[in-house]
């Protein structure tokens, strides 16, 4: 799933060490989440757009057309 | 560079009390500059944690913890000393047993002793070492790996009963190969069953 998440922490300043620490997860984890090797589960998906204080849908992009890709898979 | 810090001070207001900014998350329940060495006296106070950044309960528990695994170790001297002196009183199966649960047990209370006190002297550690193993993804790539190795191995018993009957091999071998496999596959359904319910 494609992600602004990079974009969103590099204009809040922040590193990847950081942002881990504050959603308490590890620094792979983010660094997955964002070249997107990695999807959230929806719990960490709210942490985040709690975070950032925004909605998940403004973090994370749904493509039902890559959604399906992946189910063939 | 006006504009650098400008979104700094942005950064700050929406940061987390822990990271140095000022919004009260309500998220944090764990103070992150305790483990990175910075103290704040306040908010140790409101999560119960000690000087040394740890939670008062974890000190007790720390101490129970360093006195088993001594125990352990004690135990475990204790049961190859037995071994060894008292060869003429055990049969060699007894003796062998004790000295394999001896060993095993003072080794691991050795190395659980020093992890102990490691995570003692550094909390922060601790912590770390805590979210890389609850991590979500870690999780996943956990279950994933002994799923995939469970898998693996059921199939490498068969072909193992395949290799033992073409070499002309014991039947007991291929019959525990097979029953394996079969306890493996009812093992896997039940836990199937088990998890359906639960979720």
């Amino acid at each position: 799933m494609k992600n602004r998440l990079e974009e969103i922490r590099k204009e809040h300043g922040m590193n990847q060490e950081e942002l881990a620490e504050a959603l308490e997860v590890s620094r792979q984890t983010i660094g997955s989440l964002e070249n997107g090797r990695y999807n959230p589960s929806i719990i960490l998906a709210f942490k985040i757009a709690r975070y950032f204080d925004m909605l998940i849908e403004d973090i994370f992009i749904y493509e039902p057309k890559e959604d399906r890709k992946e189910i063939r898979k | 560079m006006s504009r650098r810090k400008t979104e700094r001070k942005s950064a700050n207001n929406l940061l987390p009390i822990c990271l140095g900014g000022d919004k009260d998350m309500g998220l944090q329940k764990k103070v992150c500059r305790i483990g990175s060495g910075e103290k704040n006296e306040d908010e140790m106070e409101e999560y119960g944690m000690g000087e040394d950044g740890m939670k008062e309960g974890d000190m007790d528990k720390m101490a129970w913890k360093k006195t088993g695994y001594l125990a352990m170790v004690l135990c475990g001297i204790l049961a190859v000393t037995a071994a060894i002196l008292w060869k003429e009183s055990f049969s060699n199966r007894a003796a062998g047993i004790l000295v394999g649960l001896g060993s095993m047990s003072a080794a691991l209370g050795i190395v659980r002793f020093c992890i102990c006190r490691y995570e003692e002297k550094y909390p922060s550690q601790k912590r770390k070492s805590e979210i890389e193993y609850n991590d979500e993804r870690n999780l996943e790539i956990r279950l994933r790996a002994q799923a995939a190795a469970g898998q693996a191995l059921q199939w490498a018993l068969i072909g193992l009963a395949w290799i033992v009957i073409f070499l002309d091999g014991s039947l007991w071998v291929t019959l525990g190969a097979i029953g394996a496999f079969c306890g493996k596959l009812i093992l896997e359904m039940l836990l199937t069953a088990y998890y359906r319910k639960q979720m």
